[in-house]
């Protein structure tokens, strides 16, 4: 059974380590809408599980918990079903699609090329969106008002002009009509980015929120249902090809389920905003710890000189204490942010003075 | 009450044994004082209760995927519908773990702002 060389032994630390990324891993899911895996992905890669493994792993424990934190955050009131599942549909072509381009790139250069595919998707959907977002957080920041209501840009105002008749769908979330046929790309490439990092919130999130407007909380809330249809089908079809480890998989989800109802609950604290910066500060820090392993990858391809075992050890350890840091600094905003408005609530309750100028608002 | 009704089972149950049997199984129920662990487990809150309760049916389910991770693998292989046992054990495994997490975190007291958002 050759395929069974894809599953590897698991020692009790990789289990531990596993769980405390997985709690982590869930706790940004359950705030930002996505992530989780674009920690875990990179963490399942290092302990030696190959590039497509990790994904199809991770896609299997993020649909039972994609439907878990939607429905803590529907209770919210945060989530826009219907957009999340027309949305899902097309992303569910988009993930058949980017597996089969995972699995055509496995076939033709083995473990290196996939585990370079995947790197380089990371760079450059990170790259692009992370700067995006980090840079519109700050500019909210800058401009002081940060407690203020989102307001729909100037992208989002176009598109909700556009009428195609018959295609035109009413969305709760954006209390306006917006034609299907504009979601239909937001969502294909939401799922192909998901096939092959695991990660399609990066794609989905923002296209939710610039392109239709949609409130960042509400996005993130909302990717949720996304995940789970996506997640879903990923699953299914990476299990086809029998790629998915059960094991790690759960080992996983274990963990992230513990963290995705922090996240989500925290959601219910925060200004709208600080999810902006919890997305922006996370994207961009695991992007520079996928830089340092490409040489890597590239070395063991032969596309550049060979690199030395002693430089290989020190690109994948500097990367690996990098992403530890994204996950920690993450965690650390959600904590603080939530201990914070947690106190502010008790403080608003019992009509004390509030730690933060201003409440919550949505 | 209880007491009295256990005494009598205590008698039923030894045929035969002399009239004062009755008496002295009474005697001793009314004496009968709870552990220190059974005075504790009355005293645990329903919410801490229900998160042990499923945190249990959570762990033993790890503890029979783990027990049996060989064949588990080989059966998300080896057949047709193997696609399906990956996706079966995912979704059992989300509504148990699932259900004892948010127990969890009910019985430490971690809850949502009580103002809905819209």
């Amino acid at each position: 059974m050759d395929q069974m060389q894809n599953f590897i032994a698991l020692d009790p630390w990789g289990v531990i380590g596993l769980f405390l990324v997985g709690i982590v891993g869930g706790m940004v899911s359950g705030f930002i809408g996505s992530g989780g895996a674009f920690v875990l992905t990179p963490a399942m890669m290092s302990m030696g599980v190959p590039g497509i493994v990790a994904v199809a792993s991770n896609m299997c424990h993020k649909f039972p918990k994609a439907l878990v934190g939607a429905y803590k955050r529907a209770k919210f009131g945060q989530v826009d079903v219907k957009l999340g599942l027309i949305m899902g549909a097309s992303a569910e072509a988009g993930v058949l699609v980017g597996a089969q381009v995972q699995k055509n790139i496995k076939v033709a250069f083995g473990d290196a090329g996939s585990n370079l595919y995947v790197s380089i998707a990371f760079v450059v959907a990170l790259g692009i969106v992370g700067t995006f977002v980090l840079w519109d957080a700050l500019k909210i920041y800058r401009a002081g008002n940060t407690n203020a209501e989102e307001q729909a840009g100037r992208l989002a105002l176009m598109v909700r002009r556009i009428h195609i008749p018959y295609t035109m769908i009413y969305f709760p979330s954006i209390k306006s009509e917006v034609s299907f046929l504009v979601t239909l790309p937001l969502g294909f490439l939401t799922g192909m980015l998901a096939a092959t990092i695991a990660v399609g919130g990066f794609i989905g999130v923002p296209s939710m929120m610039y392109v239709l407007g949609v409130p960042s909380l509400m996005a993130s809330a909302t990717e949720l249902v996304i995940a789970f249809v996506m997640g879903l089908g990923g699953t299914l079809k990476f299990a086809l090809d029998g790629f998915v480890d059960i094991r790690l998989a759960m080992i996983i989800l274990a963990g992230s389920l513990f963290g995705i109802q922090i996240g989500a609950i925290g959601t219910t604290y925060v200004q709208p905003f600080m999810v902006k910066v919890v997305m922006g500060v996370i994207m961009i820090l695991v992007l520079v710890s996928r830089l340092f392993v490409i040489p890597v990858y590239l070395a063991e391809l032969q596309v550049i000189g060979p690199i030395g075992a002693t430089g290989v050890w020190l690109l994948n350890g500097i990367s690996f204490w990098i992403m530890v840091a994204a996950l920690l600094i993450g965690a650390g905003i959600i904590l603080a942010a939530l201990y914070r408005g947690m106190m502010d609530a008790r403080a608003e309750a019992t009509g004390g003075k509030p730690v933060t100028e201003a409440p919550a608002a949505g | 009450m209880k007491s009295q009704v256990l005494a009598s089972w205590a008698a039923m149950a030894l045929p035969g044994a002399p009239g004062r049997t009755l008496e002295r199984a009474q005697t001793s129920m009314r004496k009968f004082k709870p552990t220190r662990s059974m005075r504790f487990l009355r005293n645990v809150p329903p919410k801490t209760l229900k998160a042990v309760w499923l945190g249990l049916l959570s762990l033993g389910l790890y503890v029979l995927l783990f027990m049996n991770e060989r064949l588990v693998l080989e059966l998300s292989l080896k057949y047709w519908w193997s696609f399906l046992v990956p996706t079966v054990i995912a979704f059992v495994f989300s509504f148990a773990h699932g259900a004892f997490t948010g127990a969890f975190w009910d019985a430490v007291g971690l809850k949502p702002k009580s103002t809905k958002k819209s």
